[in-house]
């Protein structure tokens, strides 16, 4: 089974308090993550795959297996079409933790955003170098 | 909105600096050399600490200068904003300069056109082939059309219409105020004319790239917020 994780292939992100922002400079597309989908997301950056995320997502989340197989599977499928996830040879299996209190699970959404294409695409943000000071550009 | 039809507008050129000894005599030269008497240079020193004072200074009686505490380049944007006296505005970062004739085009059209906003195209100049890596996808002359605000001349108006930089942003705050100018649906007078020389530098990429990825992400947080009326949170 394929690992995969965050690309980091012109693609780029932050964990903000209650969201995750990610940008794909190379097709100038940007997303938000809330809720499940930002708990899914930290999750993969270390390294996943299908079965794992499932995993993942029964020891965290009140879902049966079923469910979480089904938003494994959808997660990743959209996550990869959008170029936002390469193959690892990372992905720590996931034990069991009965301590873990469980949450109710709201279906991971990806907000998808293309509105900035023509600003994102060819990048036009500068190089900041603290010493070198700015515009310092790529 | 009409455009007071000036036959030659006056035209500020903001440049903030923060230590640019490397390149900004270049771009100071670049205005003056452009030969109009309609033009005021206005320079923003955000608390350099290399030769950059020295630098504006010796263009003393050709430019007007200011300086503050380091406080970011927004704030320099807004700062110039505040101090420009030019019907219109442009803007000029230290390590770029002007092509010559770069305002010839501009004053030809504003007379004739409608829109507050100007933008000619950016041709690359790379410093080294390592530099120009990073633009796969640039046309082989190294000319394209982008939105920058050193290839923009903006109406003063439309910084009364739609607001300053954000100087939370740091170096993102273009990106956030070109998409707030998106937003507004004004309508941008786009030329062919190469009126900005873009410079692209190769040092210290990968020192530089989480941080500069983490200004672009800040201001995507910042128009997804707005998009969805979230009071900014500085997080």
């Amino acid at each position: 089974m394929k690992n995969f994780t965050i690309s980091n292939k012109g693609v780029a992100f932050e964990n903000f308090i209650d969201e995750i922002v990610v940008v794909n400079l190379p097709v100038g597309y940007y997303y938000s993550l809330k809720g499940s989908a930002r708990t899914l997301f930290l999750h993969i950056v270390n390294g996943s795959n299908r079965e794992i995320l499932s995993k993942f997502i029964v020891s965290n989340f009140e879902v049966t297996l079923d469910e979480a197989v089904s938003a494994a599977e959808d997660f990743i499928t959209k996550l990869d079409g959008h170029n936002l996830l390469v193959e690892t040879t990372n992905a720590a299996d996931i034990i069991p933790n009965e301590m873990i209190e469980r949450t109710p699970f709201d279906i991971p959404i990806i907000e998808i955003y293309d509105d900035m294409k023509e600003l994102l695409s060819l990048d036009p943000i500068h190089d900041v170098d603290s010493v070198q000071g700015w515009p310092l550009k790529k | 909105m009409a455009t007071e039809k000036i036959v030659n507008p006056l035209i500020s050129v903001i440049i903030p600096v923060y230590n640019g000894e490397k390149h900004l005599k270049q771009a100071i030269e670049s205005v003056l050399n452009q030969g109009h008497d309609f033009i005021e240079i206005i320079v923003i020193n955000d608390g350099s600490f290399d030769k950059s004072y020295e630098i504006i200074n010796s263009f003393k009686g050709k430019i007007r200068a200011y300086s503050q505490v380091n406080s970011g380049v927004a704030s320099s944007r807004n700062l110039g904003i505040s101090k420009a006296k030019g019907l219109f505005i442009t803007f000029l970062d230290q390590d770029d300069y002007y092509p010559l004739g770069r305002f010839n085009n501009f004053l030809k059209t504003y007379r004739k056109s409608k829109e507050l906003i100007f933008i000619g195209h950016t041709q690359y100049i790379f410093e080294d082939e390592k530099a120009k890596l990073r633009w796969p996808n640039l046309p082989k002359d190294n000319i394209t059309f982008v939105k920058l605000l050193g290839a923009s001349i903006f109406h003063k108006t439309v910084f009364t219409d739609y607001g300053l930089f954000i100087p939370e942003l740091q170096s993102g705050d273009d990106i956030e105020w070109f998409y707030r100018l998106n937003q507004s649906g004004e309508e941008i007078n786009k030329s062919e004319d190469v009126v900005l020389f873009y410079r692209q530098h190769s040092s210290n990429v990968s020192a530089d790239k989480k941080q500069v990825d983490k200004y672009l992400l800040s201001s995507l947080k910042y128009i997804l917020d707005a998009k969805k009326n979230i009071p900014n949170n500085k997080n």
